[in-house]
């Protein structure tokens, strides 16, 4: 490979041109999502902080956010604070956080069609971002295999 | 963005990780958001404390010395600065010449071939395309 990715890209994300209330709405619903299945595994923890990270949230606001961990505001408070735009990508990274720990259960399913339904998404949105998500998974994965291979 | 073993990694390693990053971002003289963003992201991923942060966010301006962080790390901690490494290089959109010199030395360091580090790349390059589909799905 040259010295030049595609040029026309950048950071493939877009959570921090979102306003800054966007932004801590977005949070807060990966906060209500995180404590669904009322357990909060490490790996769900590491994605949801990795998440404020790319967010840029200032540190009054990540204090705040996981003191909503601690006590998560209601799903209809989250969703309020969201535009269509922020609330889709908040819907993405909801079904990212539901998958870190290795599944989604039928009460993380049941919110992310809760999203999807006010968001006003088709009825596949949930099974697409699903199949993304194993994706890049894999992905991942992919990249650990290449990380081993270089050591042999 | 997607799941890591980051966290896995000792304290001192992962505080190691970010400090590379850090030397990473700055090396071509300038830091970009995007930079910032994945530095902040690879952070919370790393879950290092905040005041830990805020040291990591201070050395932006002053970076640390190179050998100091590279030496804290483990084959394997090695190996996932590289990887972070490239994907923070490719983030504003191309590798610049001393980005890829210090990967080079990097991937010395960890004993990656040439042929290896292409594969990384090639690696890398796939997350775009990954990226542009959950825009498609999500019509963003």
């Amino acid at each position: 490979m040259g010295d030049e990715l595609h040029a026309r890209f950048m950071l493939p994300d877009t959570i921090h041109k979102l306003s800054r209330e966007e932004r801590f709405s977005y949070a807060r619903l990966l906060a209500f999502m995180a404590r669904v299945d009322n357990e909060l595994t490490v790996d769900e923890m590491a994605m949801f902080e990795q998440r404020l990270g790319t967010a840029l949230l200032s540190p009054n606001q990540r204090s705040l956010i996981r003191e909503a961990l601690k006590s998560p505001p209601a799903l209809d408070e989250c969703l309020a604070g969201l535009s269509d735009e922020a609330g889709r990508l908040a819907l993405r990274d909801a079904v990212l956080m539901a998958a870190a720990d290795g599944e989604v259960d039928d009460d993380e399913r049941e919110v992310l069609e809760e999203i999807i339904s006010h968001l006003g998404l088709s009825e596949g949105a949930l099974d697409r971002l699903l199949n993304w998500t194993v994706e890049g998974y894999s992905w991942m994965q992919s990249g650990y295999d290449l990380l081993n291979d270089l050591a042999e | 963005m997607f799941p890591s073993s980051l966290n896995q990694l000792s304290l001192e390693e992962r505080k190691a990780h970010a400090e590379l990053m850090v030397i990473i971002a700055s090396i071509d003289g300038e830091l970009v958001q995007e930079e910032l963003i994945m530095i902040e992201s690879l952070m919370g991923t790393c879950m290092l404390h905040p005041e830990m942060r805020v040291d990591i966010r201070n050395m932006l301006n002053n970076p640390p010395e190179f050998d100091k962080a590279i030496n804290v790390l483990s084959d394997v901690g090695l190996k996932l600065v590289l990887r972070d490494g490239a994907l923070l290089s490719a983030v504003d959109g191309e590798y610049a010449k001393k980005e890829l010199r210090i990967l080079s030395k990097i991937a010395k360091r960890a004993g990656v071939d040439k042929e290896a580090m292409s594969k990384l790349f090639e690696w890398v390059e796939n997350i775009w395309n990954l990226y542009n589909e959950s825009e498609s799905v999500l019509s963003l």
